[in-house]
């Protein structure tokens, strides 16, 4: 089977096209750098693979180098039949510095390359004109006008790549061959005037690079999206909340007192089903970040956050890993990747865990809901719990900053450090669908992989807490013996030994916290009604300083091993994940110690 | 004078890049940045943020440290 490679400079839209041609599904957002790893893909006929964008083969970084490396392995090693060049109608010039280079370095090797010309369907909205056949002729090979966008020309180019021609003739260019010069007389000769698309696809800058209104803008927009994780998701959450009551009663309704009723009710409705109601801020978060990275407004908060977070060590290319971060620290730490500066790349990975991810989500809006009134403020604007939401997101990100401006002025001084100069793509309307289905995509699988620990960690935990008196005996079961021993650690924080489980448990994951304290409380009540998991903790007197000082322990302690391991793979050693660990651990326990000390 | 001291909507021409350490200056004379080719300032920005700049390559921000140490020549339109 043909293989074939896809290349060109970063934000072409390389990774939209491969998910055409492969109807794969892989990430894809307006900005430049997304695709950091080389991934494949297969179709009936070929098979793709869809390689880091770049501005050119001088490599200067180490992952720079490692990507032109493995290209040229590839091509060397006939690993690959042809080379699907990649290039942006709207910056023709650019595209085609990088798309000479390519040619180039694969006809050494005897490959022969295509061309692909993206993102006609924005040339043509324009009313500009780029001569597809002339250029074809001049780079002699042959070439193709598309939209990945539209699916314009996609069936063309797809059949063609099923039995490409491969008697491309080498072109001798000799080490001098300035592409950057060829390729400016390419497209000033064949394409349109990239300051007039540049003019009319950029207008928006005046707001949203506004030295008025562009800071506050952003902030506006970061509010709003912490805001609409918890009011569009709440009509969801009790959809959600509503039907486990319903099917519980459905299910356990008609059934006998006895061991097999009190374990749907209190391990699988009171357990896992806590936990499923939260599935829909999930999928707002990662659909709203989504939105964001698909407009090019990411590029530009990047370059507002640049100062900023330079302050404290990281770049406004950190701001990407960072705000990925919010939904999940594991792709979150290898967008860190696209940070190009060693020393901020690794200062960006120590702090993306502290990032207010997705698993911390159930932690925080089941202890918001429970202390903090559903009541609106500033007129109506804002509702407390989302500003709460707000608040805690905000206090992680300060703790992060800390962090990191401590460690960029004493341990990593000395680490080799670049500049930030970021291409800034134009801005456009998100891809609806893909978008939608990467929501969807990440509201599963938080399900299915968050969902088989807690369920195995639910039934033990109901199990111990169950026997050996049943249910309405919490206090005298095996799980309080456990649970009472490790009570004296968790006292300076007003918290009992049921939190104190439930914070142990969640060591496996974040998420088991609501599972297993739905479940105890189920045991511990022991009445048919399975109130809601809020109102329970609510009346179980837990004090408003103690639920402040689990916000604040959730929002720093480390407690995701797979977290740990993408710190491993990619800082390459062991030493910096079991740091991590530990000072994260400890900081969270003197947080939250200091806050219920504050509170009370 | 330097890139940074351009003004919004103005344009110039790189005079030099040669107070850029040698990986730098290889990367923005890959990225479109070369003596000789004309360079415009799109706009100010908030907090002495990057400012974007349209060269012959597309619209790049640069940030302070670097766009000082590139010398250009205000182009009178």
């Amino acid at each position: 089977m043909n293989s074939i490679a896809i290349m060109g400079k970063p934000n072409t839209g390389k990774s939209l096209l491969f998910n055409r041609l492969t109807g794969m599904n892989q990430r894809v957002a307006n900005f430049p750098g997304v695709t950091t790893e080389i991934k494949s893909g297969q179709t009936t006929d070929f098979s793709l693979v869809d390689f880091p964008g770049a501005y050119t083969f001088q490599a200067i970084t180490r992952d720079e180098q490692v990507a032109v490396e493995r290209f040229e392995f590839a091509l060397d090693n006939k690993k690959i039949q042809t080379v699907l060049c990649v290039l942006d109608a709207t910056q023709l010039s650019a595209s085609l510095r990088m798309a000479l280079e390519v040619r180039s370095r694969a006809n050494h090797f005897g490959v022969p390359v295509v061309f692909a010309v993206n993102m006609m369907d924005e040339i043509k909205s324009l009313k500009l004109h780029v001569d597809i056949e002339g250029l074809g002729k001049a780079l002699d090979a042959p070439i193709f006008a598309i939209s990945a966008r539209t699916g314009e020309g996609i069936k063309d180019l797809g059949a063609f790549l099923r039995s490409p021609k491969t008697d491309q003739v080498p072109t001798d260019q000799n080490e001098n061959f300035d592409f950057y010069q060829h390729a400016r007389e390419l497209a000033l000769k064949f394409g349109p005037q990239t300051d007039l698309i540049v003019a009319k696809k950029n207008k928006l800058d005046r707001f949203f690079l506004s030295s008025t209104f562009g800071g506050l803008l952003f902030a506006a927009i970061m509010l709003f999206l912490f805001q609409a994780i918890f009011t569009w998701a709440g009509p969801f959450m009790d959809f959600i909340e509503n039907s486990i009551a319903w099917a519980s009663e459905a299910t356990t309704g008609g059934m006998a007192d006895g061991l097999a009723k009190d374990f749907l009710n209190d391990a699988i409705f009171g357990g896992l089903g806590s936990f499923l109601v939260f599935v829909p801020q999930i999928f707002f978060l990662t659909f709203i970040v989504g939105v964001l990275e698909d407009s090019g407004y990411l590029a530009r908060a990047a370059l507002i956050c640049h100062r900023p977070l330079k302050f404290f060590g990281m770049s406004g290319k950190s701001f990407i890993p960072l705000l990925t971060g919010h939904a999940c620290a594991i792709p979150a730490i290898i967008a860190a990747r696209s940070v190009d500066s060693p020393k901020k790349r690794i200062l960006t990975i120590l702090a993306v865990p502290l990032m207010s991810c997705s698993a911390r989500l159930p932690v925080y809006g089941l202890l918001i809901s429970a202390f903090i009134p559903s009541v609106t403020v500033a007129g109506g604007l804002f509702g407390l719990q989302g500003l709460a939401f707000f608040g805690i997101f905000g206090f992680s990100i300060v703790a992060a900053l800390v962090v990191t401006s401590l460690l960029s002025r004493t341990t990593y001084k000395d680490e080799t450090d670049l500049p930030f100069v970021l291409e800034l793509p134009s801005y456009r309307l998100p891809h609806w669908k893909p978008l939608l289905i990467r929501s969807a995509r990440s509201a599963y699988q938080f399900v299915s992989k968050a969902g088989a620990i807690i369920f195995t960690v639910t039934v033990v935990i109901w199990a111990l807490g169950y026997f050996p008196n049943g249910s309405g005996h919490l206090d005298t079961s095996f799980l309080a013996v456990l649970g009472k021993a490790i009570e004296p650690v968790l006292a300076p924080l007003g918290l009992d030994w049921k939190y104190g489980v439930a914070i142990l448990t969640s060591f496996l994951a974040r998420e088991v916290f609501v599972g297993v304290l739905g479940t105890m409380f189920g045991i511990e009540a022991a009445d048919e009604n399975v109130d809601s998991l809020i109102d329970t903790i609510h009346g179980s007197g837990l004090t408003f300083a103690s639920g402040m000082a689990l916000l604040v322990f959730y929002a720093i302690a480390m407690q995701c091993v797979s977290t740990l391991a993408v710190i491993k793979q990619e800082l390459g050693n062991y030493k910096a994940p079991i740091l991590i660990f530990i000072g994260y651990s400890l900081a969270a326990y003197l947080c939250a110690w200091a806050t219920y000390l504050v509170f009370s | 004078m330097s890139l940074w001291d351009l003004p919004a909507d103005k344009t110039a021409e790189i005079t030099s890049i040669d107070q850029l350490e040698p990986n730098i200056r290889q990367r923005m004379a890959d990225l479109g940045f070369r003596p000789g080719d004309q360079i415009k300032c799109l706009r100010k920005t908030p907090f002495g943020a990057p400012r974007p700049y349209i060269g012959p390559q597309g619209t790049f921000s640069i940030e302070k440290d670097i766009a000082q140490l590139v010398t250009v020549q205000e182009i009178s339109q």
